[in-house]
């Protein structure tokens, strides 16, 4: 409670007569003063944490001996209890960064003790650790930002599986769909809800790759997010899923218009009966429930989730269920005035574009005129939208005026 | 109860990182020694290994051979994880016996397994490039002054979690 803005509140509210001036003096003095000195401290620690991990990497400390690690623990530590400290006692909020200093020691400390020890790594073990303890340490305080760094450090665990080992670890995801999504889904936040579901995205993509799935399986597995989407209650996280699965899916869609024309892809692409099977299934199921529970015009977003590659011409077919989704949305959110799918359909509707312009004019044209006719159809587009919304809009106003 | 909580959250990362200092500080008694040789390398300059902070030698257990796969060659990819059994030849240095993808495991005293990643897939009849951990050597100068045309003898333990620990090099004539 700022101190300062309340006096000056509660004076109105004396010569208002609504509190007496000793009431006032009261309630005052209930408020002490923010202690700025807590910035300090909190400088302070952070300065000689720097100090300690660039000491860290000095010559001194890469000596393989138990002291460099007894010096690191005691930073960590030190760091927990202070950071335990100031949130039970002092400020939640300067608590939680000597906290996730701490938490960040420990990754630190882990990854120290394997190079001085010359211990190479051939798995993300340490990773899957490390976001483990971050699930504890959100238990305990519940709050947002620890939730927030925990995602980042399991996310960064697939990353690096896929980059170092080409390989997806399956028990990061474990950890992240099972642990994670559960806070996820109790503690729900604008923010965590979308990091939560592009991680989400970019481990099944690393997880797709690296074990070198054909690509058509992450239609599936972004269905699946979709139909999570149908089925989970909270506001926040139903949109962050909702989201971010169309984008994904729509994103593989533009990969797969250039990579049925393309030879090479072609050759390598063998049909799993598996897939065909479990993708109608939920397809299916998917389908049932947003028809009976839900918004029924909503159903188009299924028709990105069809696949089409056994079609003839095949890539065509592709564009034009882009096409399809994007002019739906564009055309039902103007008319129902429904703005965020109005979003959905803008962005769709560009990257169709986009996807069509590079399909047919890279070929003929200049570069640097495919750039320049690409942004001027852009913004002609926007334009007109933009004019057609503002239209629409001022014939509703006029209508309430009346 | 919260409090209970907190403590042995710390106590647990405290002792889990403790445990792994002490696994790996039992290299020394528990790791098994082995010595290995470099490859020669052809090159028109030659520098002297303390011009430069770290030291990639090329060693002779980097190739494996053509007939030395227990697995599938074809299986192999760029990057993939692969056990090498090594075992002590006639003079003395530890060569290639068996390559593979699955775990392998020692048996006898004169064999001793490490771990690499496979360097480029396989197209051609070439042996295959396996990539050890113990290619870079850093600060090479503690154990002498060598040249990079020089071939060496390298002294490390190694023990079954991968964990290497060079102890010694020296250039063989």
């Amino acid at each position: 409670m700022n101190k300062s803005k309340l006096k000056h509140e509660g004076t109105k509210w004396v010569e208002d007569g609504v509190i007496s001036d000793q009431q006032l003096t009261t309630i005052l003095s209930r408020y002490e003063k923010k202690d700025a000195s807590y910035l300090l401290i909190i400088l302070a620690t952070l300065l000689v944490s720097i100090a300690v991990l660039t000491f860290v990497f000095s010559d001194w400390a890469q000596v393989p001996h138990i002291s460099r690690i007894i010096v690191m623990l005691v930073f960590m530590s030190g760091l927990y209890f202070l950071g335990n400290y100031f949130y039970e006692k002092k400020s939640q909020a300067y608590g939680v960064s000597l906290l996730l200093l701490a938490y960040i020691f420990f990754g630190a400390t882990m990854f120290l003790t394997l190079m001085i020890y010359n211990v190479p790594l051939h798995s993300t073990w340490p990773f899957a650790i490390w976001s483990v303890v971050g699930l504890g340490l959100f238990a305990l305080y519940k709050h947002p930002y620890i939730l927030l760094v925990g995602l980042l450090v399991t996310l960064s665990g697939q990353i690096y599986s896929g980059l170092a080992f080409t390989s997806g670890d399956l028990y990061i995801l474990a950890i992240y769909v099972l642990g994670y999504f559960h806070f996820v889904y109790h503690y729900p936040k604008v923010l965590l809800n979308y990091v939560f579901a592009l991680g989400l995205a970019i481990q099944l993509l690393i997880v797709t790759l690296a074990f070198e799935q054909q690509y058509y399986w992450l239609i599936l597995y972004f269905l699946v997010m979709y139909g999570l989407s149908v089925v989970i209650n909270k506001a926040s996280l139903k949109k962050a899923l909702l989201s971010v699965s169309l984008l994904s899916v729509f994103i593989v869609k533009i990969a797969e218009v250039f990579m049925l024309q393309e030879d090479y892809d072609l050759d390598r692409f063998i049909l799993s009966l598996l897939f065909i099977v479990l993708l109608a299934i939920v397809w299916l199921v998917v389908l049932n429930v947003k028809w009976f529970t839900e918004d029924k015009s909503e159903v188009i977003d299924l028709i990105l989730f069809v696949p089409l590659f056994f079609l003839p011409g095949s890539f065509i077919f592709v564009i034009i269920s882009m096409f399809l989704f994007s002019l739906y949305w564009l055309i039902t959110s103007i008319k129902y005035q429904l703005s965020d799918r109005l979003l959905y359909g803008i962005i769709g509707f560009l990257l169709s574009v986009f996807t069509v312009y590079i399909q047919y004019a890279w070929e003929a044209m200049n570069k640097s005129l495919f750039f320049l006719i690409g942004g001027l159809l852009l913004f002609g587009i926007s334009f007109i939208f933009g004019k057609q919304r503002h239209s629409i809009e001022k014939e509703s106003d006029g209508g309430d005026e009346k | 109860m919260k409090r209970i909580m907190f403590y042995s959250l710390v106590a647990l990362q405290i002792i889990f990182v403790l445990v792994l200092v002490f696994q790996f500080e039992r290299i020394t008694s528990n790791g098994d020694e082995i010595e290995i040789l470099t490859k020669m390398e052809y090159s028109n300059d030659d520098y002297y290994y303390d011009l430069i902070d770290t030291a990639y030698p090329e060693y002779e257990i980097n190739d494996i051979p053509e007939g030395r796969w227990s697995s599938e060659k074809e299986d192999v990819s760029y990057n993939d994880k692969v056990y090498v059994l090594l075992k002590k030849s006639h003079d003395d240095f530890y060569k290639v016996e068996t390559a593979s993808t699955k775990k392998v495991v020692a048996s006898g005293d004169d064999q001793v397994v490490v771990i690499g990643r496979t360097d480029y897939a396989s197209n051609s009849n070439e042996p295959i490039r396996v990539n050890y951990d113990f290619n870079k050597i850093e600060d090479i100068e503690q154990f002498g002054e060598f040249k990079n045309n020089q071939t060496l003898k390298v002294t490390l333990l190694v023990s079954q979690y991968g964990q290497y620990k060079i102890t010694n090099v020296e250039a063989v004539k």
